[in-house]
């Protein structure tokens, strides 16, 4: 196998393809981790080390060694996700390993009020600006996945990470206010933002009353998480 | 007295796109509409723009697009920067102007 550049620690691919639910719109997330003020090396030295099926569609993130040290110290949801969904590729001196457990995640209402806030902010920019309904469309599912990555950590036996967690939430099944289609709807939305594909239209008005049931859905969540805590 | 909290680099990030989308969407939204400020979108963006208003004038406002993208990191499509509390530069007022006029000369 080729050495990569000294200063790479770790290379390491993680989401769909770990989980193995990925699809024709799925593509390959790759983490580089690279020494601090080391700069970032060729990308092409990183696609020669992936698997021939995966170099096509990579999507490289490249962190510094501390960035991510201090990640997996405070407990951040992307450290877990890293931890429970990802697999090595390349490492230079065990890195990855060195970094051990993440801290449990401290931060979930915090995260979800967050999203919430985004979620509540969607509505009068569609009203303001329909020709942006698509862009807007995407944030919502941004808003509603994390929302439910989020409270994952508290509501199910392990994180869910997954396109789908938030029809993988054990919640009544009446507080998921918003349709398997709906969510997809979004979710191509998302896509046509970030990836330039083709997006399903929604009208308008739709789309702001399925804002209104997202944000019911979010508040009732994080209403459910803080009255589990309290009664623990 | 009550802190108001730091925006999320997310937060940031919407903010900067909704600014820039609205201008363009405004005049092109029919026509050529923008989804986003990533690469690939703006260069799917690109040729619907060169059929709606002819190549010329597409790839001028495609130009700027690209600048104020690159200038506030905006390019690359991070879907971690969710959770990133790492902060992104604000639109820049005179790229905007720029984007505006080219716009309303359509």
């Amino acid at each position: 196998m080729n050495q990569p550049s000294a200063n790479i620690l770790s290379i390491r691919v993680f989401g769909s393809q770990v989980r193995a639910d990925a699809d024709r719109m799925s593509d390959t997330d790759v983490l580089v981790i690279v020494d601090d003020h080391s700069g970032l090396a060729p990308e092409k030295e990183v696609l020669a080390l992936l698997p021939k099926k995966y170099r096509s569609n990579a999507n490289l993130s490249w962190y510094g060694r501390e960035r991510i040290a201090s990640m997996f110290r405070e407990g951040h949801l992307f450290a877990w996700h890293l931890y429970h969904e990802s697999v090595s590729i390349f490492e230079r001196d065990l890195f990855f390993s060195s970094l051990g457990t993440p801290t449990p995640y401290p931060k979930a209402i915090e995260d979800i009020k967050s999203f919430i806030a985004v979620l509540g902010g969607i509505a009068p920019a569609i009203k303001s600006a329909p020709a942006n309904v698509i862009y807007e469309l995407g944030l919502l599912y941004v808003c509603a996945r994390n929302i439910a990555m989020a409270a994952s950590w508290h509501l199910n036996a392990t994180p869910d990470f997954s396109r789908y967690s938030p029809f993988n939430l054990p919640l009544p099944i009446e507080c998921l206010a918003f349709s398997k289609e709906e969510y997809e709807c979004c979710m191509l939305a998302r896509m046509a933002s970030q990836r330039g594909s083709n997006p399903k239209s929604m009208s308008v008005e739709e789309a702001i009353n399925l804002c209104s049931r997202v944000l019911r859905w979010g508040q009732q969540i994080l209403n459910t998480i803080q009255a589990q805590r309290l009664c623990a | 007295m009550r802190v108001k909290k730091k925006p999320s680099r997310f937060e940031m990030r919407v903010s900067v796109e909704r600014e820039v989308l609205s201008a363009v969407n405004g005049k092109l939204g029919e026509s050529a509409p923008l989804f986003g400020m990533t690469r690939a979108a703006m260069e799917q963006w690109h040729q619907k723009a060169a059929k709606s208003i002819g190549p010329g004038k597409a790839e001028e406002v495609y130009r700027i697009l690209l600048e104020i993208s690159r200038r506030a990191e905006l390019l690359s499509d991070q879907s971690r920067d969710v959770f990133s509390e790492e902060r992104i530069a604000p639109n820049d007022d005179k790229m905007l102007a720029l984007l505006n006029e080219k716009l309303s000369s359509l």
